[in-house]
C-alpha cells in the first residue's frame, strides 16, 4: 500500500509536470506579445500594443506594415489611424493551444477580417504563430528607425 | 487835334486881327508903309507879350484887285523857352489879305483873298504846362473885347475867295503829354467859295513828311498826308462831313456823317459818322504800324493779304458816353503761314464784324460772318459769335469773350499728318473728313487748354480711311462718322471733363502690330462717353462704350475671334472705395461667335449674354485676384475644344455667374467626350481659395443621361498628393519613392471642398455600365468619395461607396464597400476586375446571387496594389446556381462520380471569404449538388496556388484536399473536417468558431447597405 501511495505521489506528480509544460503554451501571451515585432528576413513589422489605452470596442489593438511596400509606421498613425493595417486583437486557449485572434479592420469600414492563429513560440525575444497554412516568424525589436 | 484846332484858330484870328489893323491903319494913315508899319508894330506891342517883329505893312490895292488889302511882310513871333525846339514861335514871311472894305465897316469880315506863305509854326508846352504860344495881352484883348462903346462890332467872318496856307514847317511838342508833331511843305486850303452853300466849306491839307510821335513811339514817319474835308454847317452843332477823304500815302480813308457840338468848349460831340477804308495791301500797311505794336503781332506768323475796314459811329461823346461803333472788317486774297506749323494758307477770306459800346460794355459783341482758310486740299469755313468782350472796367481792357463758333471742315486728312508724326515712330493718316463742329467757350479756356469749360458738337463723316499710329496700329475704314457732344448732358459739376461720341463705321479694318492683332468690322455704331475729373487728375476718367456692329473678326497672334452682331458697352471708371482704382463692366451679346486660340483652343457658341464687372487691384499676382471679376454668361450652342482634352466640349447652354466669391450655375447642359450632363449649383471662396487662403466650397448637381467616368478619371487629375501639398518634410521623404515609370496618378486637391449631388441615367466605370446612379461624389480633405451610389446596373440593384485618397504620389488610397441585390454573377465577374483573383471559384457559378464585397488597398504611383494593405471581404448568398464546366469541376465530379447533366444546380450557396494581404481565405460553405451535399473551404493565394478541403457530406464521408496550382494539381483523400459544421445533426457538435467569424463578416458588411 505504501508502494502503491508513492506511486500515486509519483504519477501525480508527474502528470503536473507534463501536463504543465505542455509545449507551445504560454502563460501570459497577452503581456509577452506587446511591442515591436519584425517578421524574419523581411521588412514586416508588428506592433502589439496593450497598456498604452490604444483599444478599440473593447479589445486591444495593434498594427502591421511592410516598409518593402513603401509603407511607414506614421503612415498608420496619419492617415490609416484605426483603419487598414490596423487590427483588434486578443488570445484564447483552445485544447491548451495559445491562439492569437486578429480582426483587421478597414479604412472604409467595409468589413471585419478575422484571423486566428495558434501561437507555436512566444518568447521574451521571439514569437511564431501560424494559421494552419503559413506559418510566420518574428524576433521582437525596440522601435524601428527609419 | 483838338489843341491844334484852337491854336490854328487863334492864330489865324491873331492874324485876321493884325491885317484889320493893319488895313485900318492903311487907311487911316494915308496908306504908307512908313507910317502903317510903325503903327501895326505899336499894336502889336500891346497885343503881343513876347518879343516880335514886323518888317513892313502895306496897303495893297493892285494884288487884291478890286479890294482894298494889306500886305504883311516879315512877321515873326519869337518867344524863346527852355527845350523848345525852336524860339520861333510864328513866322510868317508874307501875308496878303484882301477885305471888303464896306462890309468890315458894318462888321461883317469878309475876307476877299488871303494867302500866307511859306510860314513856319513851333508850338512847345513843356513838362509842367508853360507854353511858348500863349503870347498875348490878355488885359488888352479882353479890354477891346468887353469895349461895348465902339460903334464898330464884329458880326461875322466870310471869305470869298479860298484862304490859302502854305507852310514851310509845323511843328508840335508837348512835353507833359509826350507829344511830337510835326510836317513840312504844307498846303492848306479853306475854300468856301465853290458851292453856293454859304455853310459849306472845304478844308483841303496835303502836307508831306508828317510825323508824329506819342510816348516814345512814332506813330507816323514821314507820310504823306492828304485830307480833304467838306463841312457842311447844318447849324452850330452839326456839322456835316460827307465826302470827307483822309489819304496816308496810298491809302485812303473815306467819313461820311456828322459831328457837331452844342458848344465846342464843353465837349460834347455828337457824330454819326461812317469810316470806310480803301483795301489795304497788309505787307504794305505793316511799316505805319509802330513798332510796339508790331511787336504784339507773332514773329511766327507771316501773312499778307487785302484789308477793309468799315465803321460807323454814333452817339455822344463827352465825359460820361462813348459813341457806339459798329465796325466790319474784310479782308480778301490773304495768304500766310506760321512758321512753326507745316501749313500755308493760299486763300483766307474772312468778313468780321463787331459792335462796340462802351456805355454798355457788356452789349459789345464781334461776329464772324466767315472766315475762309484753304491749305493745300483742307478748307475750314468759320462762323460765329463773340460776346463779354470787354470788361466792365473804365479802360478798354479786353474781357474773357464767351466765343460760340461753328466750323465747317473739309478735311484732306493726310495734311493732318503733322499733329501724329514723330520721329520715333511712323504715324500717317489718308482719307478725307467733312463735317461741322460747333463751340461754345471763353477764350481764357481756349487758351489754357481747360476742355472741361467747352462745350463742342461736332457731326463729322470720314472717308477711305487708312492710317498708321505709332508704328502699331494700322487701320483703315470706308466710312466713319462721328457724332460728338461735351458736356455730355446730365453733368453739372464743372470740374468734369465729359464727351459723348457717337461713331458710325462701314467695313473698318485695325490691326495692332505689335500684339499682332487684325480686326475687321464690317459696320455698325460705336458709342463712347468719357467724364474726367479735371479738379484731380489722378482719379481714373469714365469712359463708356458702346458698339452695335454687323460683324467683327479679330485676330491676334495665334487668337482668331469672330462675333456676329455683336452688341454691348464697355464702361471703365473708377471704384466706389477708391478713385484710383479702376472699375470695368461690360455687357456684351452676340447672336454668334468663333474663337481660335492657337492649337490650344477653338471654341463657338450660337446666341450669346455676358455681363461682366472688374475691379483691378495691382497688389494681387494672379489674374482673377488682380480684375477681381463678376460675370454673368447665358450662352448657347457652345462647343469648345482643348488640345488638352481630347473630346468636344459641346455647350448646348449654360447660363452661369462667377465672382470670386461665389460661382453659381443656373443651368446648364454640357456633353464631354462621352458624357452628357447638366450641371448646376454654387461654388464659394474661390477668390481665398486661390490666395491659399481658404477652402473652394461648393455643392453642385450634377444630371447626366450618360457619363463616363473612366474619362473624367483620365483628365481631371491633380498634380501633386494631398500629402506632398500639406506636408514639404513628407515630399522631401517620399519624393524620392515615386515609381521608376514616373506614373501620373490622379491626385486629389486637398483644398477644395465639393459635392456633386449626382443622378446620372447611365454611366461608364472601367468596363461596366452602370445605370440610374444617384448619390454624393464629393471631394473632402483630399478624399474623392462616392457616398452610398446607388444604381442598376445590369438588372442588378447596386450600392457603391468608394473612397479615393491621395497622401502621396506613390501613396494612393482606394477602397470602395459594393453591394449588390440579385446579381448575375458572370455579370458581378466582368464587373469587378481581379474579383476572380480573390474568388476564384465565382467563375465556376451561373446565376443570380447576392453579392457584398468590401475591399481596400493603397496603390502605387501606377496603381499597383500594395499587396500588405490588401485587406478585402466578401459575401456570396444565391439559389440555384449552376456550376459551371469547368476543367476542375470536372475532375472533381469525375472523381466523386457526380451524373452526367449538362448543367449541374446548386442549391445554394452561402459563402463568405477575406482578403489579407496576398491570402484569400473562404470560409467552410456547402453546396448541394445533385444528390451530393459537398461543403468547401481553404485558402487561396493571389500567386493562383491554393489549399482547399472539400467534404462530400451525402450520400457517404469523403475528404479531399485539393492543393497546388491549376496547373498542377494534388488531390488526395483526407478526413472530412467540416463534418461537424453541415451535419450537426449526425455529428452533434458545430463548428461554433468558424460560424461566428463568417457572422462577424456577414454582419459587418450588411450594416451598410441602404438599397433594398
Amino acid at each position: 500500500m505504501k508502494h502503491v501511495c508513492k506511486l500515486l505521489t509519483l504519477c501525480t506528480v508527474l502528470m503536473f509536470v507534463v501536463t504543465g509544460c505542455k509545449e507551445g503554451e504560454v502563460e501570459d501571451p497577452e503581456t509577452m506579445l506587446v511591442g515591436y515585432w519584425q517578421r524574419t528576413n523581411t521588412n514586416q513589422y508588428v506592433r502589439f500594443m496593450h497598456d498604452d489605452g490604444e483599444m478599440r470596442d473593447g479589445y486591444y489593438l495593434g498594427y502591421e506594415w511592410d516598409e518593402d511596400d513603401e509603407v511607414y509606421e506614421d503612415d498608420l498613425w496619419n492617415y490609416m489611424y484605426h483603419g487598414n493595417s490596423w487590427f483588434e486583437w486578443y488570445t484564447t486557449v483552445d485544447n491548451k493551444d495559445n491562439k492569437l485572434t486578429q480582426i483587421h479592420l478597414m479604412d472604409n469600414g467595409g468589413a471585419d477580417i478575422p484571423r486566428i492563429y495558434t501561437i507555436t513560440t512566444l518568447t521574451e525575444t521571439t514569437l511564431s504563430f501560424t494559421d494552419g497554412f503559413d506559418t510566420r516568424n518574428y524576433v521582437k525589436i525596440a522601435k524601428p528607425q527609419l | 487835334m483838338k489843341r491844334f484846332f484852337k491854336i490854328l484858330g487863334i492864330t489865324l484870328g491873331s492874324l485876321v486881327a493884325l491885317v484889320l489893323v493893319a488895313v485900318a491903319v492903311a487907311t487911316w494913315c494915308i496908306f504908307t508903309p512908313k507910317r502903317l508899319t510903325p503903327i501895326v508894330n505899336q499894336v502889336a506891342d500891346s497885343l503881343l507879350t513876347c518879343s516880335h517883329t514886323l518888317d513892313e505893312v502895306n496897303l495893297t490895292f493892285f494884288r487884291t484887285f478890286p479890294n482894298f488889302g494889306v500886305e504883311v511882310k516879315g512877321l515873326y513871333v519869337i518867344n524863346p523857352m527852355e527845350g523848345a525846339q525852336s524860339d520861333t514861335v510864328l513866322a510868317v514871311p508874307k501875308l496878303i489879305v484882301g477885305l471888303d472894305i464896306k462890309k468890315a465897316l458894318d462888321g461883317d469880315i469878309y475876307i476877299e483873298k488871303c494867302i500866307l506863305k511859306d510860314i513856319e509854326a513851333n508850338i512847345y508846352i513843356d513838362s509842367i504846362g508853360n507854353n511858348n504860344f500863349m503870347v498875348w495881352n490878355t488885359d488888352t484883348i479882353e479890354d477891346e473885347l468887353e469895349d461895348t462903346t465902339s460903334s464898330w462890332q464884329l458880326r461875322s467872318i466870310g471869305w470869298e475867295d479860298a484862304i490859302q496856307i502854305s507852310a514851310r514847317k509845323l511843328s508840335f511838342v508837348d512835353q507833359q503829354d509826350s507829344l511830337v508833331a510835326g510836317l513840312t511843305d504844307c498846303s492848306i486850303r479853306l475854300d468856301g467859295t465853290e458851292t453856293e452853300d454859304p455853310s459849306r466849306v472845304q478844308l483841303e491839307l496835303d502836307a508831306n513828311n508828317v510825323s508824329f510821335q506819342m510816348k516814345g513811339e512814332q506813330y507816323a514817319d514821314n507820310l504823306h498826308l492828304r485830307l480833304t474835308l467838306p463841312m457842311s454847317f447844318q447849324s452850330s452843332e452839326q456839322i456835316t462831313i460827307d465826302g470827307t477823304q483822309l489819304a496816308i500815302n496810298e491809302y485812303t480813308i473815306n467819313l461820311d456823317g456828322y459831328v457837331g457840338s452844342p458848344c465846342f468848349a464843353s465837349g460834347i460831340y455828337n457824330m454819326d459818322v461812317t469810316v470806310k477804308t480803301n483795301e489795304w495791301k497788309i505787307s504794305n500797311v505793316w511799316h505805319l504800324v509802330p513798332p510796339s505794336y508790331q511787336s504784339l503781332w507773332p514773329k511766327e506768323v507771316d501773312a499778307d493779304g487785302h484789308l477793309q475796314l468799315i465803321a460807323h459811329a454814333t452817339g455822344t461823346y463827352d465825359s460820361i458816353s462813348m459813341p457806339l461803333v459798329d465796325a466790319q472788317i474784310l479782308l480778301t486774297g490773304a495768304q500766310g503761314r506760321y512758321t512753326p506749323l507745316p501749313y500755308y494758307f493760299d486763300e483766307v477770306e474772312a468778313d468780321i464784324t463787331a459792335h462796340a459800346d462802351l456805355n454798355n460794355k457788356s452789349n459789345t459783341t464781334a461776329t464772324i460772318n466767315r472766315l475762309f482758310a484753304r491749305t493745300g486740299k483742307t478748307s475750314v469755313t468759320v462762323s460765329g459769335t463773340a460776346t463779354d468782350i470787354l470788361k466792365d472796367q473804365p479802360d478798354f481792357e479786353l474781357s474773357d469773350p464767351l466765343c460760340k463758333l461753328k466750323a465747317d471742315m473739309n478735311v484732306y486728312l493726310p495734311d493732318a499728318n503733322y499733329w501724329i508724326q514723330n520721329d520715333s515712330a511712323q504715324s500717317w493718316v489718308k482719307g478725307t473728313m467733312m463735317g461741322t463742329v460747333t463751340a461754345q467757350t471763353r477764350l481764357n479756356d481756349v487758351t489754357n487748354f481747360n476742355l472741361n469749360k467747352m462745350a463742342i458738337n461736332g457731326d463729322l463723316t470720314l472717308n477711305d480711311i487708312d492710317m498708321m499710329w505709332q508704328d502699331s496700329t494700322l487701320a483703315t475704314a470706308d466710312n466713319l462718322t462721328l457724332h460728338i457732344v461735351a458736356p455730355k448732358k446730365n453733368i453739372s459739376d464743372k470740374n468734369i471733363l465729359s464727351a459723348d461720341c457717337q461713331v458710325g463705321l462701314t467695313n473698318l479694318h485695325a490691326q495692332l502690330l505689335a500684339s499682332d492683332l487684325d480686326a475687321i468690322c464690317q459696320g455698325g455704331q460705336l458709342k463712347a462717353a468719357v467724364e474726367i475729373d479735371t479738379k484731380d487728375t489722378t482719379n481714373i476718367p469714365t469712359i463708356t462704350g458702346g458698339f452695335d456692329l454687323k460683324d467683327l473678326v479679330a485676330d491676334m497672334d495665334t487668337i482668331h475671334v469672330h462675333a456676329a452682331a455683336p452688341k454691348g458697352q464697355v464702361t471703365l471708371t473708377s471704384s466706389r472705395r477708391s478713385k484710383q482704382t479702376p472699375k470695368m463692366m461690360l455687357t456684351f451679346s452676340a447672336s454668334e461667335m468663333q474663337a481660335v486660340m492657337g492649337k490650344d483652343m477653338q471654341a463657338k457658341t450660337g446666341a450669346l449674354k455676358l455681363s461682366a464687372e472688374a475691379r483691378y487691384n495691382s497688389k494681387q499676382d494672379q489674374l482673377l485676384l488682380q480684375w477681381n471679376p463678376k460675370l454673368n454668361v447665358e450662352l448657347k450652342q457652345g462647343e469648345v475644344k482643348l488640345a488638352s482634352l481630347e473630346p468636344v466640349v459641346e455647350i448646348p447652354q449654360i447660363k452661369f455667374a462667377y465672382s470670386n466669391k461665389d460661382f453659381v450655375i443656373d443651368t446648364s447642359r454640357i456633353v464631354l467626350g462621352n458624357s452628357d450632363f447638366c450641371l448646376s449649383g454654387e461654388i464659394q471662396h474661390i477668390g481665398k481659395w486661390l490666395q491659399h487662403k481658404d477652402t473652394l466650397v461648393g455643392v453642385l448637381n450634377f444630371t447626366s443621361t450618360r457619363t463616363d467616368a473612366n474619362q473624367f478619371m483620365e483628365w481631371f487629375s491633380a498634380k501633386q498628393g494631398s500629402e506632398e501639398q500639406t506636408d514639404t518634410a513628407a515630399t522631401t521623404t517620399t519624393s524620392t519613392t515615386t515609381s521608376p515609370d514616373e506614373a501620373k496618378p490622379f491626385l486629389v486637391p486637398t483644398d477644395v471642398d465639393l459635392t456633386l449631388n449626382t443622378h446620372i441615367d447611365e454611366t461608364v466605370i472601367f468596363n461596366q455600365v452602370a445605370r440610374n446612379l444617384g448619390g454624393q461624389i464629393y471631394i473632402r480633405n483630399g478624399r474623392l468619395v462616392l457616398e452610398e451610389v446607388g444604381f442598376v446596373c445590369r438588372a442588378a440593384k447596386l450600392q457603391l461607396t468608394a473612397m479615393y485618397r491621395t497622401p502621396r504620389r506613390n501613396h494612393l488610397y482606394l477602397g470602395f464597400d459594393y453591394h449588390m441585390l440579385d446579381v448575375n454573377i458572370q455579370e458581378l465577374v466582368n464587373m469587378i476586375p481581379g474579383l476572380t483573383t480573390m474568388v476564384p471559384m465565382l467563375d465556376a457559378f451561373k446565376g443570380n446571387a447576392e453579392f457584398h464585397i468590401a475591399a481596400e488597398t493603397y496603390l502605387k504611383a501606377n496603381y499597383e496594389p500594395k499587396r500588405s494593405t490588401l485587406r478585402g471581404a466578401c459575401s456570396i448568398f444565391g439559389k440555384d446556381l449552376v456550376v459551371m464546366d469547368t476543367e476542375t469541376f470536372s475532375k472533381i465530379s469525375k472523381l466523386l462520380m457526380f451524373n452526367k447533366k449538362t448543367e449541374n444546380l446548386v442549391d445554394s450557396i452561402s459563402a463568405e471569404m477575406t482578403l489579407y494581404k496576398d491570402q484569400i481565405e473562404v470560409f467552410p460553405f456547402c453546396v448541394s449538388i445533385d444528390n451530393y451535399m459537398a461543403a468547401l473551404g481553404g485558402r487561396h493565394n493571389l500567386d493562383m496556388s491554393f489549399d482547399y478541403h472539400v467534404n462530400l457530406l451525402k450520400p457517404l464521408y469523403l475528404g479531399v484536399d485539393v492543393s497546388g496550382t491549376f496547373d498542377n494539381l494534388d488531390i488526395k483523400l483526407a478526413p472530412c473536417r467540416y463534418a461537424q459544421d453541415f451535419r450537426p445533426l449526425f455529428h452533434g457538435k458545430v463548428n461554433t468558431q468558424s460560424a461566428e467569424l463568417r457572422s462577424v463578416i456577414r454582419d459587418s458588411m450588411r450594416k451598410n447597405v441602404k438599397i433594398q
